[in-house]
């Protein structure tokens, strides 16, 4: 027997409509509603009673691993230019999990260097002070009919697993002469807009070249995000390996 | 497509059958090609591996290029291409009778294989010439 719990395993942050990879920790948001005194002396049971006054805002802090991502290094961009924009935590995209995200308006408010350890990853953490109320979404947007993914070139790159509509993580493994890859998603959702690799992209189009690392064996991975408004967006990766090792 | 390949369908996608040297020289690496179109040797493993070889896409640049990607995962994607054509429209193993004439019509387009037509029957009378009038 087991009980209903969710594995927080996936979960994804997404600030207008870039996603940022390589997440560790993301946290709860506390909001703290003010507690006007309403005491006085002629309380009767001496209980002390109060009502509500205004909604202190919460914080968001995200951990990462700093890979030199252009998304994570325009975090400080962001930071330094004290830009508002819109935040959202999506509860992990899975066939057996929930449909939940929760979207707010903010700024990011603190942001550390990269954390180098001699035992340990390369890792950077920011905060997001919300200055909005946080709505609370429950719809799903439809995403993908299809994926497909190319080297450079039209050569047809093999995914694993093959395509589900309800897979959202896959692998494919290039060529040793590969330089690059493209990426091709079908959809049809009404209003819905589909994004890889945090750029727009229609449907049945082919990405441009995505360029992929040197050396056999490293890894790229890149998003496939479909967002409509006021849904939560579903989130899919691809792991693409350079080479077969 | 170019003319030295000839068309093929599968899936609803337009692709052509090209053997180059080098993807004969792949294909023998598993089975002769003379021994694969022997009926016994007519599997979907075979058949595999020719496909794989011999399909072709044309690129941004007009050029013929592999239609799978050549490494190890692509045997996987080719044999579903394998599996995908049996099944369009074909009875029993009419498919695979089909795509093995698909590939001879490749290689003779590839200029691997030679083609019957243009081979003298032997022991048949010349056609008598027309005379000019």
């Amino acid at each position: 027997m087991t009980n209903q719990s969710i594995s927080g395993l996936g979960v994804s942050i997404i600030s207008g409509t870039t996603i940022y990879g390589e997440v560790m920790n993301a946290s709860e948001v506390v909001q703290t509603l003010t507690k006007i005194d309403t005491s006085t002396h002629n309380n009767v049971g001496k209980v002390k009673t109060s009502r509500p006054g205004f909604i202190d805002a919460g914080e968001l802090s995200v951990d990462l691993n700093y890979c030199g991502g252009t998304e994570q290094d325009a975090l400080r961009t962001m930071y330094d230019a004290q830009t508002v924009s819109t935040w959202m935590i999506v509860a992990p995209t899975s066939a057996t999990g929930i449909t939940r995200a929760w979207s707010f308006s903010g700024y990011i408010s603190s942001i550390g260097t990269p954390k180098f350890e001699k035992d340990g990853n390369v890792t950077m953490s920011f905060k997001v002070a919300q200055t909005g109320a946080i709505t609370q979404l429950s719809t799903g947007v439809t995403g993908m009919t299809d994926l497909d993914i190319t080297d450079e070139g039209t050569t047809a790159l093999t995914l694993s697993p093959t395509f589900a509509a309800t897979t959202y993580g896959y692998k494919v493994t290039t060529d040793l002469a590969d330089t690059g890859v493209k990426v091709t998603i079908t959809y049809a959702g009404s209003g819905e807009s589909g994004y890889v690799n945090n750029s727009a992209l229609a449907t049945a189009t082919p990405s441009s070249a995505i360029t992929i690392p040197t050396t056999a064996g490293q890894v790229l991975m890149i998003p496939v995000v479909f967002f409509k408004t006021a849904c939560v967006p579903k989130v899919t990766w691809i792991e693409v390996t350079h080479g077969y090792v | 497509m170019p003319e030295e390949s000839f068309p093929i369908l599968i899936g609803g996608k337009h692709y052509a059958l090209l053997f180059e040297p080098e993807d004969v020289e792949r294909i023998e690496d598993t089975i002769s090609l003379f021994e694969a179109f022997h009926p016994h040797h007519r599997t979907f493993a075979n058949a595999t591996t020719i496909l794989w070889r011999g399909l072709r896409n044309v690129d941004e640049d007009g050029k013929m290029v592999h239609a799978i990607q050549q490494g190890p995962p692509g045997r996987i994607a080719a044999y579903e291409l394998v599996r995908k054509f049996c099944r369009e429209g074909f009875t029993g193993p009419a498919g695979m009778m089909a795509l093995y004439e698909s590939f001879r019509r490749g290689l003779v387009a590839s200029e691997v294989f030679g083609e019957p037509e243009k081979d003298p029957i032997p022991g048949k009378p010349e056609e008598p010439h027309e005379k000019n009038g």
